[in-house]
């Protein structure tokens, strides 16, 4: 610190004594193991930097990421591994060691273009960096199961394009020259790396965890799911970069501190909106009100993922402006304008800590929002109603946060079809209507639940995601033969699970004569309105209606299904459903099942989606598999499109 | 009056002759739509009775000849777009050197004279330009063999100018008369387009309207035929980009760029793989050509959106030549209920787009096609000679729909309950009805 003083030493007053006798050898003292690895990256994306205007030097970071002290080289971990295989020249990069001594001592490798293992090295700290940041935001331990690893291939193919391929659990990052005659801001002829921008990082990143945690949302059974992947990751690449100091404070002093109007801020995040389209998706502070009808009229992902963007977007002005007047007034004078000229250095500090630790609460709300969620086709209605269902439980007293997200909906024509109000208690989930009993919580698998819920402990519990259904149950599908005793007592509680699942079929909206499987559960830990935790246990069931697939050559099978949540007196709180026709109208019911016309109308959506998404796809005929591939979103697709798009 | 349409076997391909006899005139009115050949169509099959590409040409030339003085004369040539596989033939300039046109009808978006169309045009030729050198490329830097991408080169070289044809069709001097008229279709201001006696009497008996229905001028449809420019792959374009009709040689085609020094390369042993890792991860990478893949088809869907749609009405049948209309096109005429109403008991039908999953809607088969013998589907397709090939095209539940309501003439098929496919000449014939007002 700059005014920090220091004191010369004081001459120590010499006394003969006796020199004491030398202690017998014993073992040295450990090193505590750090629990984060410094590295540096790239801030913003050297690629799109505005050279003739910033005249600067490209913004670096350094970003915290946990520390894995088995980490080989490549950066390869237990469940991040970057493998530098280049599919187009056929060849591996060499790989770089962050545990050399000459790397760990300089917080890994300066950014540069030039070095393959600084692309390696940048790819793994955003994408390790972002996975913990999930993980605090979900508080638990969040790993892959079966698919075991994320791999990352920073020099995959040559072609203006990223993408998260499912299948093999990557993210597939390109390289391309650019045009030598339409450069932009890029040096013509100049080769850009896709893995070198942060947004993108991040964007690709967020996909490959949303399918960790949904992995039905790859089914674009209504045209909010794939928009939903696109402004989701999107809005997560945009809180990810408020949170680089780096980026925000010269931004924040560059705009005097006003968000709404900096061109600088909203210049920034316009280009971070990597997918939902850089100039679309972040306009409406400028361009007067937003329009409610567009939201309707997008079909669309990227432009309808946009609409939500804006949304969140929108409330994070809203709840930006509220908790910085008064640090505009203190610094006005109570007048509210500021004065001419750059703005204080403390107030810019604040600022950014203000705007800092908004971007962090509405990142911790969309992440938790989670738990809520349908197990698949979910709507941006789903997900309003989620993200209030879980601040009214997080923060019971204080609703500006969620009056502003419901504002920001609803300004962009997304409210609640079947809620009364716009009313925060009507906006968020209603509880099941009737009571269910029975939940099955174990006591005795507490220690495993707390373990789960630790997110640092690199040995901490994953929850159990592995699908459960009546093959395991049957044990048709035996248990992996190394199985610990913990596994065990979770597959014991999965099978009760299925059991109560099976039970209730009825309650949860999911056809009578259909198995189900449990597609994953888990706890979650929140405080409670007295300020004490509590242990809630969140299970997806998942049916599939083979009965329901159209009589033409296609292989798609409708789904149904639920989300449970349950406290840990074994109540059921909530019951999110997606229904589907039952398989019979149940011709003795004295009352018609209420959710039958919604399970109806779903149905026939998605049957209409179906075949328009086939007829729309231009290689259907072309391809090794036709009409295999429908409704299925494909992000290498969906991102080439985009990126064509919008160079106009 | 008497209507004869002879279906040519050129293969991958579409090649189409339309003659009405009456009284009016000795020699019968000539309809001849599109000549081409797919450069991946399965090589002919001289055993199985196919003539060669050359030798059908010749055979329709001869057909068109007019016993008066031995000149070939075709009325009305139409091409209803631009790919290979519709105009090839005309790129055999010689041939047509022997031939009387009086009209050759093109799509509007071929009109020179107009610079949206030109535009459009080019932006669609330098796609595939660019994606037929990056597959090309990337291919030939991944060495190993891959159907698909083998597949989405010869759609790209499908979709490149073929020039040489167009030159036939549009110079003024590619046929035996000089100056054939060439009309655009449909013109500016006239949608729908309807060409009546007036228009047509040195063409077409009294009596037949044609009717336009596509490519639209619609700037909304028109969107779905401005393909994105694949920009990225420019690098990968050889300065000799030209490929207009003549094969390119492999050879001249770029490598892709090296994003490292060659310095930066190392054994994958240096990753310390587990046994049979590296493979899955190497597998893995067809990847590398899967964009410019999607950006062909793309491109292909684009260029069929701009095949001219032809509905002849000869008095009380209907002959519908939709050309590679696909779905934007198709859903435009479904929107439309006088389109729909006109399209109503169509008695010939072209299949659009060689049978392929979204050119000929389920409802058009339904609602629109004249049922049992009266009408006739026209499907023109060959194997190719990618490995696997298009199972697809046609597609089978499409074909047995068309089966179920009506006759199916095909040039070949893989169906073993379609009975020893017959294959020269596919000859539908019929009398129409005239007086209709």
């Amino acid at each position: 610190m700059s005014n920090s003083y220091s004191t010369e030493p004081v001459e120590a007053v010499v006394q003969q004594t006796p020199i004491p006798p030398i202690p017998a050898p014993r073992s040295l003292h450990p090193y505590r193991r750090p629990s984060r690895r410094p590295l540096q990256i790239f801030a913003l994306d050297p690629m799109r930097i505005d050279r003739g205007k910033s005249g600067r030097v490209t913004p670096r970071a350094t970003v915290y990421v946990p520390f894995e002290d088995d980490l080989k080289p490549g950066p390869r971990g237990r469940r991040i591994q970057v493998i530098d295989y280049d599919g187009v020249h056929r060849c591996y990069y060499e790989p770089i060691d962050l545990n050399h001594a000459d790397v760990l001592i300089r917080d890994g490798l300066a950014p540069t273009e030039t070095d393959p293992r600084f692309h390696q090295q940048m790819v793994y700290a955003v994408v390790a960096g972002l996975w913990a940041d999930f993980e605090t935001a979900i508080g638990r331990r969040l790993t892959l199961g079966r698919k075991k690893f994320l791999t990352i291939f920073p020099h995959a193919f040559y072609g203006e394009n990223a993408f998260y391929d499912p299948e093999s659990s990557s993210l597939m990052f390109g390289y391309f020259r650019a045009d030598s005659t339409e450069a932009g801001t890029n040096i013509p002829g100049q080769m850009v790396f896709t893995c070198l921008s942060h947004d993108i990082i991040v964007h690709e990143t967020t996909h490959a965890l949303v399918d960790r945690l949904r992995p039905d949302f790859m089914i674009a059974s209504n045209p909010d799911v794939a928009a939903f992947h696109e402004g989701f990751a999107d809005l997560i690449a945009i809180f990810q970069h408020f949170k680089l100091q780096e980026v925000l404070v010269p931004a924040l002093a560059d705009s005097r501190g006003d968000f709404a109007r900096s061109e600088v801020l909203l210049g920034l995040a316009r280009q971070f909106g990597y997918s939902t389209g850089g100039k679309a998706a972040l306009r409406s502070a400028e361009d007067g009100d937003p329009d409610p009808a567009k939201y309707r009229a997008s079909e669309e992902p990227h432009e309808r993922g946009a609409v939500l963007v804006r949304a969140v977007f929108d409330a994070f002005l809203s709840l930006y402006q509220q908790r910085t007047q008064d640090l505009i007034r203190l610094a006005s004078e109570g007048t509210g304008v500021l004065r001419e000229g750059a703005l204080h250095p403390d107030l810019v500090s604040r600022l950014a800590k203000e705007a800092s630790a908004l971007a962090n609460q509405l990142f911790t709300a969309l992440m938790r929002a989670f738990d809520y969620l349908p197990p698949l086709d979910v709507t941006f209605e789903d997900f309003l109603r989620s993200i209030v269902t879980i601040d009214l439980l997080l923060s019971p007293s204080d609703d500006s946060f969620r009056v502003a997200i419901i504002e920001g909906f609803r300004k962009h024509g997304i409210y609640p079809t079947t809620a009364g109000s716009l009313g925060a208690d009507s906006v968020a989930w209603g509880g099941p209507g009737k009571e269910i009993s029975g939940f099955p919580f174990h006591r005795g698998l507490l220690t495993d639940v707390i373990k789960s819920l630790d997110a640092i402990d690199p040995e901490g519990y994953d929850a159990v995601e592995h699908m459960y259904g009546a093959a395991e149950k049957s044990a048709s599908v035996a248990p992996p033969p190394d199985e610990d005793d913990s596994s065990k007592q979770w597959r014991t509680w999965a099978a009760e699970l299925f059991d109560f699942g099976m039970a209730h079929r009825k309650d949860f909206s999911l056809d009578e004569e259909v198995d189900i499987v449990v597609e994953g559960m888990h706890p979650t830990m929140r405080y409670r309105a007295n300020g004490r935790p509590t242990i809630d246990i969140v299970v997806r069931y998942v049916q599939s209606r083979d009965d329901l697939v159209s009589g033409d050559d296609l292989k798609f099978v409708p789904k149904g299904g639920c989300t449970v949540v349950a406290d840990s007196n074994g109540v059921v709180r909530y019951v999110i459903t997606k229904p589907l026709p039952p398989r019979e109208t149940p011709a003795a019911e004295a009352t018609p099942l209420a959710w039958v016309p919604e399970a109806t109308r779903r149905l026939t959506d998605m049957q209409d989606r179906l075949s328009r998404s086939r007829s729309s796809d231009p290689g259907d005929s072309y391809r090794a598999e036709p009409g295999s591939q429908a409704l299925r979103i494909n992000f290498a697709l969906l991102h080439s499109d985009h990126d064509e798009g919008s160079d106009e | 009056m008497k209507i004869d349409i002879r279906m040519y076997n050129v293969g991958f391909g579409d090649c189409f002759l339309v003659s009405l006899s009456d009284a009016s005139r000795k020699r019968p009115y000539r309809m001849l739509f599109d000549c081409g050949r797919l450069a991946g169509s399965r090589q002919t099959d001289a055993a199985a009775g196919e003539k060669s590409f050359e030798a059908v040409i010749d055979e329709l030339i001869t057909d068109v000849r007019d016993p008066a003085d031995g000149v070939s004369k075709i009325d009305v040539i139409v091409a209803t777009h631009r790919h290979r596989d519709h105009i090839h033939g005309f790129s055999l300039q010689e041939k047509w050197k022997a031939v009387e046109v009086t009209e050759v009808w093109l799509p509007w978006v071929e009109d020179p004279q107009n610079p949206f169309a030109r535009a459009l045009v080019a932006k669609q030729e330098l796609l595939a330009n660019r994606t037929f050198h990056a597959l090309t490329a990337l291919r030939a830097a991944g060495k190993e063999s891959n159907s698909q991408a083998d597949a989405a080169i010869d759609i790209a070289y499908n979709s490149t100018s073929n020039a040489k044809a167009m030159a036939t069709l549009q110079s003024g001097n590619g046929f035996k008369n000089a100056n054939p008229r060439v009309r655009y279709l449909p013109r500016a201001g006239h949608e729908p387009e309807q060409l009546r006696n007036e228009e047509l009497a040195h063409v077409l008996p009294k009596g037949v309207i044609v009717h336009v229905l596509g490519p639209s001028r619609d700037p909304a449809t028109i969107k779905l035929l401005d393909p994105p420019s694949g920009a990225a792959y420019e690098p990968l374009v050889p300065a000799m980009r030209s490929l207009d009709d003549t094969t390119p040689d492999t050879a001249e085609v770029g490598a892709p760029p090296r994003p490292f020094d060659v310095a930066w390369v190392v054994d994958s042993a240096v990753y310390g793989f587990a046994e049979g890792e590296n493979a899955s991860i190497e597998k893995l990478m067809t990847t590398a050509t899967l964009e410019p893949l999607e950006l062909v088809y793309r491109l292909d869907n684009a260029i069929n959106g701009t095949s001219l749609v032809l509905l002849v009405e000869v008095g009380d049948k209907k002959l519908f030549f939709p050309g590679d209309a696909q779905w934007g096109t198709w859903k435009m005429m479904q929107d439309n209920p006088a389109t729909w109403d006109l399209l109503t008991g169509t008695t010939v039908y072209k299949v659009g787009h060689h049978g392929s999953h979204n050119a000929t809607p389920r409802k058009f088969v339904e609602d629109c096609l004249l049922p049992d013998t009266n009408g006739v589907a026209l499907i023109s397709v060959a194997p190719t000679s990618y490995g696997g090939g298009w199972k697809n095209i046609p597609l089978p539940t499409l074909v047995d729909a068309l089966r179920k309501k009506t006759k199916v003439e095909q040039t070949w098929s893989d169906d073993p309950k379609v009975a020893a496919v017959p294959y020269d000449p596919h000859v539908f014939s019929t009398t129409a009805k005239m007086g209709r007002p």
